[in-house]
């Protein structure tokens, strides 16, 4: 992939397979020279590069993290390409959740608080976990739009945004056993940057914008870490996730009633 | 400069500089660089009370009343910040005599 910087005239990507897409210099244009394949192939490079982009040109933080909404806030899932954030979504999903975002989550502060939005509600899921599911579970991923070395779902959207409540990051570990949760105490700036998005926009106003949001997050948002250990599935992280969720979110309805 | 000097001097955090504070540091980034410089919790409040007052000598009476310690040991530490600031384009400062 190779991306062309032109202050004036935007960022032009020129991608093989996946055409070409120039995001204008302020964000609110993407022109798209796609190649002749369907929608869901090129429209993967669009969701996952050209939008977060232009998101981070209007003014958002975009971190690469998957994110989900229980009862109103939004849990973000943070991890390397390829750990499983993708198919603990998947999970959460399953259990009640509602799909925030796949790949980006575009954040912002506002009134003291950040604020996570919506991206694409799709879901591209391994092979190998689709194998896992059972045949109830499918039909509830939403419309399958594609298929390839993944399976494409189109979830129902929810568009809503929602304040951001906790982020997990999730870490593969030699032990076996069930997944783990625990916190990581002080997330300095480095942790939360090795997660953003877009680093090749520098402009003062945007470097400024995402230290405010790192620093709110870090200040504000607690970041736990969940052990995925040797032989434990997608589907057993998510419920670690959850179950350790709706503790928090007990923990913080006491204290708000005491 | 003296270490007098600088703690009478008028020091300024110019506007290529913006700092936040995060749960165990404070984030200090020269927007003129991209460069990004960590404090520790009492460099971070330093730096913050030299932005407010903007002389070291008011600043460092806050901290000493903060901390319980003596105004010169503060002020001691403060012009050893500020050194390490200025070289790091950070802080700007305009002697008493100009």
């Amino acid at each position: 992939m190779r991306v062309e910087v032109d202050p004036d005239g935007g960022f032009m990507f020129r991608v093989p397979r996946f055409g070409r897409y120039l995001v204008s210099a302020d964000g609110t244009q993407i022109l798209c020279a796609p190649p002749r394949r369907p929608p869901w192939f090129w429209e993967r490079f669009l969701l996952a590069r050209a939008l977060p982009l232009a998101a981070t040109l209007r003014g958002y933080e975009v971190l690469h993290a998957g994110a989900v909404v229980r009862d109103g806030r939004a849990v973000g899932i943070l991890g390397d390409r390829g750990v499983g954030k993708t198919s603990v979504s998947l999970h959460l999903v399953l259990g009640g959740a509602r799909l925030l975002t796949d790949d980006a989550l575009s954040l912002e502060r506002r009134d003291g608080r950040v604020i996570a939005h919506a991206g694409a509600s799709l879901l591209s899921v391994r092979s190998a976990e689709m194998r896992l599911l059972a045949r109830a579970e499918t039909p509830r991923l939403g419309t399958r739009i594609g298929s390839g070395a993944k399976r494409y779902f189109a979830l129902e959207p929810d568009p809503a945004p929602a304040p951001l409540a906790a982020l997990y990051q999730l870490v593969r570990t030699e032990p076996t056993g069930a997944p783990r949760v625990t916190t990581v105490p002080h997330p300095g700036v480095g942790q939360l940057m090795a997660s953003s998005f877009i680093s090749f926009v520098r402009q003062p106003a945007r470097l400024a914008r995402q230290l405010d949001v790192l620093a709110a997050i870090s200040r504000g948002v607690p970041l736990f870490q969940v052990e995925l250990t040797s032989g434990s599935t997608a589907r057993d992280a998510a419920a670690a996730l959850a179950e350790h969720a709706a503790t928090l979110d007990a923990g913080r309805a006491a204290e708000s009633r005491g | 400069m003296s270490p007098d000097d600088l703690l009478d001097s008028t020091i300024r955090i110019p506007d290529h500089v913006v700092y936040r504070e995060f749960a165990s540091e404070t984030v200090v980034l020269n927007l003129g660089t991209g460069k990004y410089h960590g404090l520790n919790a009492t460099g971070g409040r330093m730096l913050d009370a030299l932005g407010r007052h903007g002389t070291g000598r008011a600043a460092a009476a806050e901290l000493a009343t903060a901390y319980g310690v003596p105004t010169d040991e503060v002020e001691r530490d403060l012009v050893e910040l500020c050194n390490d600031l200025l070289q790091r384009d950070l802080i700007e400062v305009c002697r008493p005599d100009e």
